[in-house]
């Protein structure tokens, strides 16, 4: 579970490469983890399991971990893990400390990733065995309490976070319905059969409506985010935050842990509880350092987190994960609860280069953040042609087709106009994301159930998701209504 | 040459069926360029991972003189592939590798075309469903499950992902049965299944044999397999056939050209593809998934699927009532909140005090974008050259003014454009134009 990766050279420079890389192509908007493993799985072919499962697991920890820098230093998120960084991380690097919110999101990344590998380790056969227990009802409750948490937590006004959301579930629903099977609003456009898939509609959203936005002035640069001195982790300084990082680094193992629900929500719930819990709720949103915290240590943990059912049932707990169970395919591995039996070397191999992946991260980040920072500093004219040539070559990369990329602009468009009338983004990608998983349950558990809608509230589990949500739900507005008077200005997530 | 543009007046989207420049199908050598085979599945899956373990052979086995590229079209439960390959040019340097799903997608109406869309080349691979239940069941046989399905219609919860071979298999063991019903829930692929079946929020679900192998010990156990006889690797459980019930739900990797494809190309290709299935390699690989290396061309291979398609036609899928609808839900949705943003909007002037901002910028970015990609699209300039010309012409649209800076765009330009062509055509196999 440790000492695998260490025995072979090979493997150490697999998992070096593979989190460079990761966090390179993290840290570019637009270019996501789930875009690079799918893209590197066929150049591993020639290589055996071993080799291929470390450099892909590094590069997932990468690519987590590469966004923080972006969003913190642009508010772009360079993958929609650190969607929530931007929250907290963008104000502080824009106030003038941009070394210290990096240090504090690195720093929270890596704690967050070695608290995920120890359960990732220890615990992965019995947690895994427990979520069987989850059915159709409580994953349809799941992504409720998801929904209202990422509307609660995000812009500064409810309606504008809720219209958001639905446009979101709206934009999910064109293609193949679950449950029927049945196509609907595609227009009669074959291609729509699919619906709109995620990896266009973000890097349009995230990505291109940056290359819409017109050229900042020559007086105020909007990106003023210099780093301003060396990044550090003072020891000291993270005794004060043990709490919080214990506690998101256990919500992001714990949502990384659960099919479907990947790092983006893991650090919103993370970010949201911890906001809930601070005595200074008022300063999330403008720079506080337990907002970084919060977020980075629980995106990072999601991906130990999903991980875990991997590894132990063959169910991919995340986008990248069912790019991993390929991978697994690929090389003759049958992913399974067979798999610590028949394959202890692979298993202790995906952990061990888990463990030395998020080392390689720390290093690397603290090493390279000043490097990767100079994407920002690059002109304006020169970056965004560059940026706008890679969305076109990532959407249509995705399925070799040019629908992708008219998709991506589209969503560019709308980006740009949503962030115009200050429409918070987070719900729309959330919403569009969890609206097929919530459908799917749904209708997998009134067809289960013969169309009664009871079972969501008998059930002990679906039950207890609906009264989180409310309890989260009642306090973020409870919170809004305190601090509204004061926050109008405050542009939207 | 095939090539449709779509004006969508909604939303503006362009779609293009084909890229393909060949125009004369009829010339003699074959191959002429690399052969393109389409996965209609995404890279990993059951399709993608048997085409390149083919691929691989094929290559270390010098069977073709020219390279296979396999370009992953995923969506829509392999139709989008499929679409593109029926509307490709008919050279055979365009080919499907797609399985049951050709059949299931016809009769589950998500597209008109069936097999007699395309010109088939070869069957490659077989392996068939195991109907399966959690270790503590009643049920020992299939023949007791569907006797209790009989006695209590839809009280059974069979796990299935809808329109797939799972669904067809439950109709037809349903209608083998005689009066029996199960309750049918959309529990999805494979593993999922196994997820519902364990935690009890489904009663009976088919896998894949290998998928079956894979969960085997974990709480779920084989009541009947779906083949023609036993298979070795389940010495104790019976087939549908023994039991009385003629299910037999075979998974096969059917390869597909564009219909009216020269015989002497399909004939090449399926020569390649028999070689390719005697090598070691293979046979390996095949038997770690507990796959027969099923190999059938020609006439043998026509009738093979004409009684393939028998097994799926007949079958009607039930339509589903009761689950809701969300479109209208959701459109009222938006235009209410709608309404309450602008109401908001209009009472809190304040917030709209925003600076003056320049719509020209966007507008301008927007029609070079579009241009680009038209320009590919439409007019089929190569994505290197386009991308040469785009970045510098974006750069200068933006604020690029000296020439210095206009030289040096124009450089990183060059750089990108054949520096991504290389590497994404080369290593990462997409099919740029």
């Amino acid at each position: 579970m440790i000492l695998e990766v260490l025995s072979q050279p090979s493997l150490i420079m697999l998992v070096m490469l593979g989190t460079a890389l990761g966090i390179t192509v993290g840290s570019i908007p637009g270019l996501t983890g789930a875009m690079l493993i799918s893209l590197t799985l066929p150049l591993t072919f020639s290589m055996d399991g071993q080799s291929a499962l470390a450099l892909l697991v590094a590069m997932y920890v990468g690519s987590v971990s590469g966004g923080l820098i972006t969003a913190t230093l642009l508010r772009m998120p360079g993958t929609p893990a650190s969607i929530i960084t931007t929250l907290d991380g963008y104000p502080m690097a824009s106030s003038g400390r941009a070394s210290r919110a990096l240090g504090l999101g690195i720093g929270a990344s890596f704690i967050g990733g070695l608290i995920s590998w120890a359960v990732l380790a220890l615990v992965a056969k019995p947690i895994a065995e427990f979520s069987t227990v989850l059915g159709p009802w409580e994953f349809f409750a799941l992504v409720v309490m998801s929904l209202v948490l990422v509307v609660g937590v995000s812009g500064n006004s409810l309606p504008k976070g809720l219209l958001s959301c639905f446009l979101g579930i709206l934009c999910a629903l064109p293609g193949t319905a679950p449950g029927t099977g049945e196509l609907r609003l595609t227009f009669g456009f074959s291609a729509m059969d699919d619906g709109l898939k995620l990896l266009p509609v973000l890097i349009g959203l995230f990505a291109l409506s940056r290359v819409f936005s017109p050229p900042p002035c020559e007086t105020s640069q909007v990106i003023s985010t210099e780093i301003n001195g060396p990044i550090t982790l003072k020891l000291k300084e993270w005794k004060t935050h043990w709490l919080n990082l214990l506690r998101s680094s256990a919500i992001g193992t714990g949502i990384g842990i659960l099919p479907g629900i990947g790092a983006n929500i893991g650090s919103l719930i993370a970010y949201s509880t911890s906001r809930a819990t601070s005595k200074h709720p008022e300063k999330f949103g403008t720079g506080c350092d337990d907002g970084i915290i919060a977020s980075e240590s629980a995106n990072n943990a999601t991906v130990g987190g999903a991980l875990v059912p991997l590894v132990a049932l063959g169910i991919p707990g995340s986008v990248i994960d069912a790019i991993l169970l390929g991978a697994f395919v690929i090389h003759g591995l049958q992913p399974g609860p067979m798999l610590f039996a028949n394959d202890p070397k692979i298993v202790g191999t995906i952990i061990s280069s888990y463990l030395w992946a998020n080392v390689a991260m720390l290093f690397l980040m603290l090493l390279s953040a000043r490097w990767i920072a100079k994407l920002a500093r690059i002109q304006h004219h020169t970056l965004i042609p560059i940026v706008a040539t890679f969305c076109v070559l990532g959407s249509f990369a995705l399925a070799n087709r040019y629908f992708d990329v008219w998709v991506m602009i589209s969503f560019g468009v709308a980006g740009f106009l949503l962030e115009r009338w200050r429409i918070p983004l987070a719900p729309l990608v959330i919403g569009f994301v969890l609206a097929p998983l919530g459908e799917e349950s749904i209708a997998t558990g009134l067809m289960s159930s013969g169309g009664s809608w009871l079972p969501l509230l008998t059930r002990l589990g679906s039950l207890s998701f609906l009264i989180i949500a409310g309890l989260l739900l009642f306090w973020s507005l409870r919170q809004r209504r305190a601090n509204s008077p004061t926050k109008d200005s405050n542009s939207s997530a | 040459m095939f090539r449709t543009i779509l004006l969508g007046a909604l939303f503006g989207f362009v779609t293009t069926s084909c890229h393909d420049d060949e125009v004369n199908s009829g010339s003699a050598e074959f191959p002429r360029k690399p052969l393109k085979i389409v996965v209609p599945f995404g890279p990993g899956g059951d399709s993608d991972t048997f085409t390149r373990i083919i691929q691989k052979s094929v290559e270390d086995h010098d069977l073709l003189p020219e390279p296979l590229v396999v370009v992953n079209v995923p969506g829509a439960g392999g139709t989008i592939g499929s679409r593109r390959v029926r509307n490709a040019a008919p050279d055979g340097h365009t080919i499907l590798n797609l399985h049951e799903g050709i059949f299931t997608s016809k009769y589950a109406g998500r597209v008109t075309y069936g097999p007699e869309a395309f010109q088939p080349i070869a069957a490659t691979a077989e392996s068939n469903l195991v109907i399966c239940v959690r270790d503590d069941s009643p049920f020992q046989q299939l023949n007791g499950l569907l006797k209790a399905a009989a006695e209590n219609p839809d009280s059974i919860l069979f796990g299935m992902a809808p329109g797939t071979p799972t669904h067809f298999a439950g109709r037809r063991l349903e209608s083998a049965g005689g009066e029996t019903k199960f309750r049918m829930v959309p529990s999805g692929g494979g593993s999922k299944r196994r997820h519902d079946l364990i935690g009890k929020h489904i009663d009976v679900t088919p896998f894949s044999l290998s998928e079956f192998i894979g969960f085997e010990g974990s709480g779920v156990r084989a009541i009947g397999y779906l083949g023609p006889e036993r298979h070795p690797a389940l010495p104790n459980v019976p087939t549908g056939r023994e039991l009385g019930y003629n299910v037999v739900m075979p998974h096969v990797h059917y390869w597909w050209a564009p219909k009216s494809t020269p015989t002497a190309a399909v004939e090449r290709i399926a020569d390649m593809l028999e070689a390719a299935m005697t090598t070691d390699y293979v046979r390996e690989k095949l038997a770690e998934t507990k796959t027969a290396p099923l190999f059938l061309r020609g006439n043998e291979l026509d009738a093979h699927l004409a009684a393939r398609e028998g097994e799926f036609q007949d079958i009607a899928l039930v339509q589903y009532r009761g689950l809701p609808d969300p479109v209208v839900p959701m459109l009222v949705s938006i235009l209410g909140i709608g309404i309450w943003v602008l109401f908001q909007a209009s009472t809190n002037k304040e917030e709209n005090s925003d600076l003056p901002f320049d719509w020209r910028h966007g507008a301008l970015t927007l029609a070079i974008l579009s241009g680009y990609l038209l320009s590919m699209q439409v007019i089929d300039l190569p994505y290197p050259i386009a991308t040469m010309i785009f970045i510098p012409v974006l750069a200068a649209a933006i604020g690029a003014r000296s020439p210095r800076a206009i030289l040096k765009v124009t450089g990183a330009g060059i750089a990108i454009a054949w520096g991504s062509f290389f590497i994404f055509t080369k290593f990462l196999v997409v099919d740029l134009p």
